[in-house]
């Protein structure tokens, strides 16, 4: 997993809570990194399902709901550091569909060496967009918080369900966006 | 204390990120230079390749280039080569044919002779080409009579056309000048070729030719010229390949019709040496029009216009002397009979047709004529043999015999001038040749014209006549004859150009005409024409 989650992830503990607790939550989760991270490394994505969890445990925040507004968080981060995604398209369902065939294949040319999920993306009719979510890793509330990220940049009103491909998986599933009209 | 224990560990790891991200860094900036290290030389390496394949295609370029002039060079020659050898085929075939021989003999030799015509017309053809292509072709200009030209374009091809029940017809607005300056027979070589596809292609109906033209500037005039037949016409697809060397619209009208493919091609070019371009348009099934414009020089000098009408008028009248005379022919082959009754009647003459010495001899018993036209070679009393008989025996003196005869030798010429003919045309008749004939032992006065050179020439043996006594237009249109067989490379121009230089004894004329000649008795027509071009261009000599 690429460093940029792991940094930001750490700053978003020392902002909205505090410098102990993520030293505290870093300190319990004893990893092999020692959390020495830097957004152009990459690390085991375990280490920061520890680090949630350890979070989870000191707060009594369920680790989902951690994970999905550290989503939110993180694309307001993308937004600042990679602007021109965001300006080349003029809303969600836009955004969301460029993701596959133009994002991640730049994050490619990158680092060749990502494994990245794939983000299928489907429209039943034009209110509606139908988002498959597949990745070797357990982060479907980590794109959840992304999505809504998204809908909140373009200030949209759409709302999101999300549907487990298989019961309780957290690395297949579907998200359902639909337009709220009014 | 805690706390500050928490800000060593948060700096310990910092720095130990910091050291992270500079390693990755490091790294990164060391993949980065090799790439560019390996770009450079993916770089280095396809300029030497672009320039090496240059050098190929430039070396190819050279290569495909002489290979052309190769080609040219081998076609012009070869043609020259194939030539020779034709000319005695289609020379001694034609011997042949007026030789006794029975009738499927002469069906054979009668086909090598039309067969080895073909060839020929297919290898003039080629070398035509050739040498447009090779650049080697020039305009040669002289004064053109449009009205003239298409006179004689039809009349040509109205034997052509009856005998397929086609109508061929012109029309030629007032607004094209009675003269222009151009190159006569390339011109001539453009309009018979449209005119010979168009009755080609057609089996009913008619081929009419439009011409119109506007002054473009001081200087020259717009010719417009269209073909239009009513024949099988050309599809869409085919009209593009039309004017492209060596294709037909398709294969299978090679088949049919026969031809190079060239034609069309040759007035391509021919077309657009003139300035001007040709195009073509046609539905399948109903026919074509073929349509070209060329740039012709208007005739500004007034005086030299008046001239040449002048010429021109004595022309027309000259043909209209001929009108209501009474012509015998006498010749055995039905074809050519046929033939010289056409052509006589084109110009209002009446002909009486005699198949023979013996039936010409009833004939003559009970009617008389203005002149006799003769063929030497007949079976039972032949054309010297009859001849003799009108002369002495009838005592027909002043009706002028004329022989038509194949036989190009010069002996020939002699027995029948000897047997008490007055002339000689060869065969197959030239009708210009017939006509220029006709009028010369018809009309009186030039009887009277010829006799004062002969006396002239009798009386001054040592002396050089004046040009003044050479009618010149007569010495001008037969050069132009001349130069139209020497350009198909046909032998048989020897016999009008030593006709041409016995009537110059004396004259400056002689002199350039036999360097002409000695030119054709070595088959090198290509010199024979540019010598006579010469003469037509210096009109002054």
């Amino acid at each position: 997993m690429k460093g940029i989650v792991f940094t930001e992830f750490l700053e978003m503990v020392e902002d909205q809570f505090s410098l102990e607790l993520a030293d505290q939550i870093i300190e319990d989760s004893k990893l092999k990194s020692g959390a020495a991270y830097t957004s152009v490394g990459t690390y085991d994505y375990e280490e920061l399902l520890k680090l949630v969890t350890a979070l989870s445990a000191h707060t009594d925040i369920p680790i989902n709901d951690l994970v999905r507004s550290f989503g939110t968080h993180l694309l307001g981060k993308f937004f600042q550091l990679y602007p021109q995604y965001f300006n080349s398209t003029k809303n969600s369902f836009e955004f969301l569909d460029s993701i596959e065939n133009k994002i991640h294949v730049n994050v490619k040319k990158l680092y060749p060496d990502a494994e990245l999920p794939t983000f299928d993306a489907k429209f039943p009719n034009s209110n509606e967009m139908e988002l498959t979510y597949q990745s070797n890793r357990p982060f479907a509330s980590l794109a959840h918080g992304l999505i809504e990220g998204v809908i909140h940049h373009y200030q949209e009103d759409i709302t999101v369900e999300i549907i487990p491909l298989e019961k309780g998986s957290n690395t297949n599933v579907i998200f359902k966006l639909r337009k709220i009209k009014i | 204390m805690k706390n500050i224990d928490i800000l060593h560990r948060k700096i310990a790891r910092e720095i130990a990120a910091r050291k992270e991200a500079e390693y990755l860094l490091e790294e990164k900036s060391l993949e980065l230079f090799n790439a560019n290290q390996r770009l450079s030389k993916l770089a280095d390496n396809l300029e030497i390749k672009v320039e090496q394949r240059t050098e190929e295609l430039e070396r190819a370029v050279i290569k495909a280039e002489e290979a052309s002039k190769a080609k040219s060079f081998f076609l012009a020659n070869m043609s020259h080569e194939i030539r020779t050898p034709m000319n005695s085929i289609i020379g001694m075939s034609h011997l042949a044919l007026n030789q006794e021989m029975n009738q499927k003999t002469k069906q054979y030799v009668n086909n090598i002779y039309e067969n080895a015509n073909n060839l020929l017309a297919i290898i003039n053809d080629i070398l035509d080409l050739s040498k447009i292509e090779a650049e080697k072709t020039e305009l040669a200009y002289s004064v053109i009579n449009i009205r003239d030209k298409i006179a004689n374009i039809l009349n040509m091809f109205s034997i052509k056309a009856d005998k397929k029940n086609i109508q061929l017809e012109s029309t030629i607005d007032d607004a094209i000048p009675k003269l222009l300056i151009g190159d006569p027979l390339r011109l001539r070589q453009i309009l018979t070729n449209l005119t010979n596809n168009a009755i080609k292609f057609t089996k009913t109906g008619k081929v009419s030719l439009y011409l119109n033209g506007y002054p473009a500037n001081d200087e020259h005039f717009f010719l417009s010229v269209k073909v239009v037949d009513t024949g099988i016409g050309i599809s869409t697809e085919n009209m593009k390949r039309l004017f492209r060397p060596f294709s037909q619209a398709d294969a299978s009208t090679t088949r049919k019709y026969g031809g190079t493919g060239l034609g069309l091609t040759i007035c391509k070019k021919l077309v657009e040496m003139m300035g001007g371009e040709i195009d073509v348009t046609s539905r399948l099934g109903e026919g074509s029009c073929f349509e070209f414009h060329v740039y012709l020089k208007l005739v500004t000098d007034d005086k030299n216009q008046k001239i040449e009408s002048v010429q021109f008028e004595s022309q027309e009248n000259a043909l209209r002397i001929l009108r209501g005379k009474k012509v015998l022919v006498v010749d055995d082959s039905e074809e050519s009979r046929l033939l010289t009754k056409e052509l006589l009647n084109n110009v209002n003459v009446e002909s009486v047709l005699a198949n023979d010495g013996n039936q010409a001899l009833q004939i003559l018993k009970d009617m008389s004529f203005d002149c006799i036209l003769m063929d030497c070679e007949m079976p039972d009393i032949n054309g010297y043999t009859a001849t003799k008989i009108i002369r002495q025996d009838y005592g027909l003196i002043n009706t002028p015999i004329v022989a038509m005869t194949a036989n190009a030798m010069k002996t020939d010429i002699e027995d029948s001038l000897n047997s008490g003919m007055n002339d000689h045309i060869s065969k197959p008749i030239d009708y210009k040749k017939l006509y220029e004939t006709l009028i010369k032992w018809i009309d009186s006065e030039n009887i009277i014209q010829e006799f004062k050179i002969e006396k002239q020439n009798e009386n001054s043996d040592s002396e050089v006549t004046s040009s003044k006594n050479i009618d010149k237009k007569k010495l001008f249109s037969s050069i132009e004859n001349i130069v139209e067989l020497a350009d198909c490379c046909d032998s048989e121009c020897i016999e009008p150009l030593e006709k041409l230089i016995e009537l110059t004894q004396n004259s400056i004329f002689q002199e350039p005409l036999k360097n002409v000649r000695d030119e054709v008795l070595n088959y090198d027509f290509e010199s024979a024409a540019k010598l006579l071009r010469q003469l037509l261009r210096d009109r002054s000599f």
